[in-house]
């Protein structure tokens, strides 16, 4: 029973092990990548994908888990698998590749050269002393930074190999290798860092964040008492995004050319600034395990306008010099309530326009009294200063400058599997240049019967291995065989 | 003024080598060897190339050394063709293999028209996120990737045809290769009712804040704020239709026991049907005020590129034997072909991985499975596939060959199809 156990066992073992499934796998990997791509992803900056489709649909997709398809089973199962895929082959070739990356140079037979592809012979007839011919190869070896072997030594025989690039067999191992690591860092990412976002408006400050994914909490705890939705977690501090600036480019009207957000990281408990630092698109802000991204903006619909209310009867002077003697400089947002009893005035902005009928920006104001709204709505233009100086009261309005005012959109992430998977894709870059452009080369240089022989072979694609040959065969040429050399092939 | 002489040399440069296509397919037909046509062709092809280097370089030199022009569609277009005309200037020129020009040529002239009907082609300042150095290194890998996967699957169909590669499977595979192309121009409007239209339609914001679905019949990009008028457009349903019940059905032929002749019939049914849809474009372009050859800058690119490349394919079997002579070994041509895999297997790797650094630094995320990436780590799997597939199982030159042209269509989608197409189909089923 346990031998019938173990047979199966090993039956498994050896076709998960297969390159055949290698290509089922690839094939696999090409095919399920595809409908995550057509079908709308959960994403908590996308709209709900129960949203977009028809019930059923939607039903049968959350059944098979198509809108989340890279986290599904299926999509996860099968890198699993590759994985698997991986290390057993790789398990299953180690001696037989280790073996032919080490093996010591052997000694040709004239068989094996009879059979090797013309090309890849060279011959010529030996015309020098053996022994000067020796010495000259051993000069030409060291300049070339050869180290050889020697495999025969007889009278009638002296042959010499080397070989080159032997590690280029072995490369794919780093290759692979470093492909199990991006996915142990993927893994590692995913167990333990989370990503999320959060607006804030300018000049305020909040203390969660929106997660992307529902469920791996990555240890981070929910608001106390159910505050916010499931995904909104607790930050260590506070986060205040104390200011924001947006700069546009001047011939090209609503392009961004720069936006920035200076952010303070402040203690819950001592109230102190932990960190601070202005952060824009590209260079981010990191607190402890939390960096901060600048990843977006947008208005708020509120602004930062700046007024003068001025008592029409304090005029002094005349033509250039004349001036209001009694006037008043503040801020004001919309919806927030002005009293000024020295001028007998209670009013609130209630409204911006950005071109009133052609007359450029305005501000709708109400009047108040005892705090409930009176009379009509008038409009403060700001291209046209003395419009309300018309208006039947004591004190007119004059608008200065208006600013709107922003939200900052930022995404936090921690990604603790970073250096990992980081490393790997430098490995696999490395070993990829590698195994592709490097070949584990052998040469023979061999002295027999009044020959000079030299030949060469490679592990495998003999492209560009020919003129390389050829380029070895001119230089024992010159540098070895002199110029009385005769070629034979 | 620098900037009109470099979009009149781009442009200028989009149809000769259209030109260039055309001269050297007739002296690669007559005798490549001794026809002054394919030497007129060659010195037209680098023509071209001069003139569209010159165009990219005085682009460079507009938006300063900080912005390179490869940073909207308008320019990685014209990037990405001049990838593409980099490595016909080296089949052209090194590797001698002349016909490759007649393949890569239809490729080229798809990026390059599709570029010149681009409305806007003013050369704009960058938004924050583009202005990285990961940008900059990021989009030359994928230009070198794409270049060296377009020559190659041309090089690779080169070989089957050389390798005495059955007609019926070329015809099939290029059937296929239609009836994708023609998916992708329908759009995502065709695949909800049905209807092929000659105007995009796009999402226009309206001054209180609501979205508008209209169709984008004319936009004035020089003049200011963009113009949209929502006018009713001519459809042209059927002949879409035609094409793609012609193009399938000639690949089931193909792929039956049937006789290829049959096949034959459809696909040039099927050419036939293309070449009725460029004329009813420019009919209806001719009596619709609105309609401009704007008005859907990448669909007529691709209709006529479509038709091209198969008209020059059917020829070739036609006149097989004058090409098979033009040609050089099948062994030659594998060879070459998998040296421009192995240059854009690294390259496609180095555009994952410096997307992924880029992605990293501004949003604290390598990899979000964003249909983009997601498509050129599809293309990458599909090179994967190949190169284990050669140096593994040791398949066979045929094998790869068509392995290879699999490749280009999945490029083709990563760089195209999903910019035209998949942002359509996630409201698919929303109405």
């Amino acid at each position: 029973m346990a031998a019938k156990l173990w047979s199966l066992l090993d039956k498994i073992w050896l076709s998960l092990g297969s390159v055949k499934v290698t290509f089922v796998i690839f094939i696999a990997l090409l095919l399920l990548s595809i409908p995550g791509t057509l079908f709308m992803q959960e994403n908590i900056s996308n709209i709900d994908p129960g949203l977009q489709y028809d019930f059923a649909f939607w039903q049968f997709g959350q059944w098979i888990q198509l809108f989340r398809a890279y986290h599904s089973f299926w999509y996860v199962g099968l890198i699993v698998l590759l994985a698997v895929n991986l290390i057993i082959c790789s398990y299953e070739r180690w001696p037989s590749m280790w073996k032919l990356a080490f093996a010591k140079p052997v000694a040709l037979s004239p068989q094996a050269i009879e059979r090797k592809e013309k090309s890849q012979v060279y011959e010529w007839e030996l015309v020098q002393e053996p022994k000067s011919l020796r010495n000259d190869f051993e000069k030409w070896a060291s300049k070339h930074w050869i180290k050889y072997k020697v495999l025969k030594d007889s009278p009638d025989e002296w042959q010499v190999g080397w070989h080159k690039h032997r590690l280029a067999r072995i490369a794919n191992y780093a290759v692979h290798t470093s492909l199990l690591m991006i996915f142990a860092g993927a893994i590692w990412s995913g167990l333990y860092g989370f990503e999320g976002l959060l607006n804030i408006p300018e000049g305020s400050a909040v203390d969660t964040f929106l997660m992307f994914k529902e469920g791996g909490s990555a240890g981070l705890e929910r608001p106390p008492g159910g505050r916010g939705t499931p995904n909104e977690r607790m930050m260590d501090f506070r986060l205040e995004a104390a200011h924001f600036n947006v700069e546009f480019y001047k011939d090209f009207p609503g392009r961004p050319k720069e936006f920035a957000t200076r952010l303070n990281a402040i203690d819950r408990g001592t109230g102190e600034i932990i960190a601070s630092q202005v952060i824009r698109v590209n260079q981010p802000l990191a607190v402890g395990k939390y960096t901060f991204y600048q990843a977006s903006y947008g208005e708020l619909g509120d602004y930062k306008l700046d007024f003068r209310i001025i008592r029409k009867s304090s005029l002094k002077g005349e033509g250039k010099g004349a001036f209001f003697e009694d006037q008043n400089f503040f801020s004001a947002k919309l919806g927030q309530v002005q009293n000024f009893p020295k001028y007998g005035a209670s009013f609130v902005p209630v409204k911006f326009a950005q071109d009133l009928q052609g007359h450029g920006p305005a501000i709708q104001v109400q009047t108040l009294k005892n705090d409930q709204l009176v009379g009509e709505p008038y409009w403060v233009l700001k291209n046209d200063p003395v419009y309300d100086f018309g208006r039947d009261s004591e004190w007119a309005l004059v608008l200065d400058e208006y600013k709107p005012l922003y939200f900052t959109g930022l995404q936090v992430a921690y990604d603790p599997g970073a250096p990992i998977y980081w490393l790997g894709c430098i490995g696999m870059l490395l070993g990829t240049f590698y195994a592709l452009f490097f070949q584990h080369k052998k040469f023979h240089f061999i002295v027999r019967k009044g020959k000079v022989i030299l030949t060469g072979s490679t592990h495998r694609l003999p492209y560009s291995f020919e003129s390389e040959l050829k380029k070895l065969s001119q230089s024992i040429e010159e540098d070895v065989l002199g110029k009385g050399a005769i070629h034979v092939t | 003024m620098l900037h009109e002489w470099s979009v009149n040399s781009l442009n200028a440069s989009a149809f000769i080598y259209l030109a260039s296509m055309f001269v050297l397919f007739i002296g690669a037909i007559r005798n490549i060897q001794t026809s002054k046509w394919v030497c007129v062709g060659k010195a037209l092809a680098a023509l071209a190339f001069s003139a569209h280097t010159f165009g990219l370089l005085s682009r460079w030199y507009i938006g300063g050394i900080e912005r390179p022009p490869w940073t909207n569609l308008y320019e990685s277009l014209i990037f990405f063709a001049w990838g593409a005309a980099v490595f016909l200037m080296l089949a052209l020129f090194k590797w001698r293999v002349t016909l490759v020009g007649v393949f890569l040529t239809p490729f080229i002239f798809l990026l390059m028209g599709m570029s010149v009907m681009t409305p806007n082609k003013l050369v704009e300042p960058l938004i924050p996120a583009l202005q990285s150095y990961w940008n900059r290194i990021h989009v030359v890998f994928g230009m070198l990737s794409y270049g060296a996967i377009m020559s190659g699957a041309s090089l690779a169909f080169l070989q089957l045809i050389k390798n005495k590669y059955s007609i019926k499977k070329i015809g099939a595979m290029l059937s296929l290769l239609s009836v994708m192309m023609v998916l992708m121009i329908a759009g995502k409007e065709f695949y909800k009712s049905g209807r092929f239209e000659m105007a995009r339609t796009v999402e226009q914001v309206l001054p209180d804040g609501s979205t508008v679905h209209t169709k984008d019949i004319y936009r004035d990009y020089e003049g200011g704020p963009v113009i949209t008028r929502t006018e009713e457009v001519p459809a042209g349903s059927i002949p879409v239709f035609f094409s793609l019940a012609c193009f399938l059905s000639a690949a089931l032929v193909y792929l039956s026991k049937r006789k290829e002749k049959d096949g034959h019939k459809l696909f040039g049914l099927g050419i036939f049907s293309l070449f009725v849809l460029v004329a009813w474009i420019f009919w209806a372009i001719r009596h619709n005020e609105h309609l401009t050859l704007q008005s859907n800058p990448y669909l007529l690119m691709a209709i006529i590129t479509t038709f091209f490349f198969d008209l020059f394919l059917v020829l070739a079997v036609w006149k097989k034997t004058s090409f098979m002579d033009s040609l050089p070994s099948a062994e030659r041509l594998d060879e070459l072909s998998y040296k421009n895999l192995l240059f854009a297997f690294p390259a496609q790797m180095l555009l994952l991985i410096t997307g992924a650094i880029w992605a990293y630094y501004s949003w604290g995320r390598s990899w979000g499975w964003d249909p983009k990436e997601t498509w050129a780590f599809i293309t990458w799997v599909g090179m994967l596939i190949y190169l284990h597939g050669k140096l593994l199982m040791k398949w066979k030159a045929n094998l790869l060959s068509v392995v290879f042209i699999g490749i280009l269509a999945l490029m083709i989608f990563a760089f195209l199809g999903v910019n035209l197409l998949l942002s359509g189909l996630h409201s698919y089923g929303s109405a």
